[in-house]
């Protein structure tokens, strides 16, 4: 058995919640607040923070807008943060493997 | 061995997460469904009028028709623009601008086709109105086409070539009888799919949950 270098974990991603939104965002384009906090089950405020630490690495980007005076957030996954899951996936492949 | 395993729970999350996020794209098929009937509707009650050469009412038929199927089609864009405002796909964009153009396309070909007689005064000779089914068959066959693609559904895009086969037979045979060869053709190429993308849609939709793993 070849050991595993745990080293090469995306932190970032490492996270159920952080996860979970990279998988919602490489699936559609562009994504509201609303739709993540239901389709990851988490409190605004956790979900924010999550939101705040992914936009921090650079794996999305985040557009705001109006609906008429109802602000709007709108997070899109950006070409690092592609590339970011995709390696996270192939980690994951390899460890399955070894 | 723990690792493993709790590599192969994520890699299972991961693949639920991506496929429930992708079904809130999934075409519903209820706009086929919903014009396939309208246009039969109207073009069965067509032929019947030439056929009996009886007053049937045809162009009223036909405007209530179509301000019954806009209608109802507006109504539909907007419920699912509510629903879908929350996300944005690339194929859902594609999906809209395929039929919008086609859509388009069919509603100035028809206009201009009915339009005939008043462009001869123009010096541009009419096209008969027997040329609509021709065209707009055309027209629909590469709508159907490209949604195949669009969608990844191979079927969906044979469902084109039917299109056009219908409509090199109007051109090579000239019938009245191809009236309800287009209505046959708006049941079995329009409709039928439709109720298929909708079973699909049903079944790919069902008893999704997410929860973190």
């Amino acid at each position: 058995m070849r050991d595993y270098d745990y080293q090469q974990i995306d932190d970032i991603i490492h996270s159920r919640i952080r996860l979970a939104i990279m998988a919602v965002l490489v699936a559609v384009d562009e994504v509201e607040f609303i739709y993540l906090r239901e389709k990851v089950k988490a409190t605004d405020g956790n979900l924010s923070v999550h939101l705040k630490k992914l936009e921090d690495a650079k794996y999305i980007s985040v557009k705001k807008s109006f609906a008429g005076r109802k602000p709007i957030t709108h997070y899109k996954l950006t070409a690092a943060g592609r590339r970011a899951f995709e390696a996270y996936i192939d980690n994951l492949e390899k460890l399955i493997k070894q | 061995m723990e690792n493993t395993l709790h590599a192969q729970e994520e890699l299972a999350y991961i693949r639920k997460v991506i496929t429930e996020s992708r079904a809130t794209f999934v075409e519903d098929g209820k706009p086929y469904i919903f014009w396939g009937i309208i246009i039969a509707i109207g073009m069965t009650l067509t032929y019947i009028s030439v056929l009996t050469q009886t007053e049937l009412y045809v162009g009223y038929v036909w405007i209530g028709l179509t301000l019954l199927g806009w209608g109802t089609i507006i109504y539909y864009a907007r419920d699912k623009k509510k629903r879908a405002v929350r996300t944005r796909s690339f194929i859902d964009r594609i999906q809209g601008a395929i039929w919008g153009a086609c859509g388009a396309a069919i509603g100035l070909s028809v206009f201009l086709i009915i339009l005939g007689d008043n462009l001869k005064a123009t010096g541009v000779p009419p096209i008969h109105q027997y040329y609509i089914c021709f065209v707009t068959s055309i027209i629909v066959g590469i709508a159907y086409l490209l949604s195949g693609i669009a969608n990844d559904l191979k079927w969906l895009g044979y469902i084109g070539y039917a299109w056009w086969a219908g409509a090199v037979v109007m051109i090579v045979v000239p019938s009245v009888h191809n009236l309800l060869l287009y209505a046959l053709m708006l049941i079995f190429f329009q409709v039928v799919p439709g109720i298929i993308l909708l079973k699909r849609y049903k079944r790919i939709t069902a008893g999704y949950s997410v929860e973190a793993p």
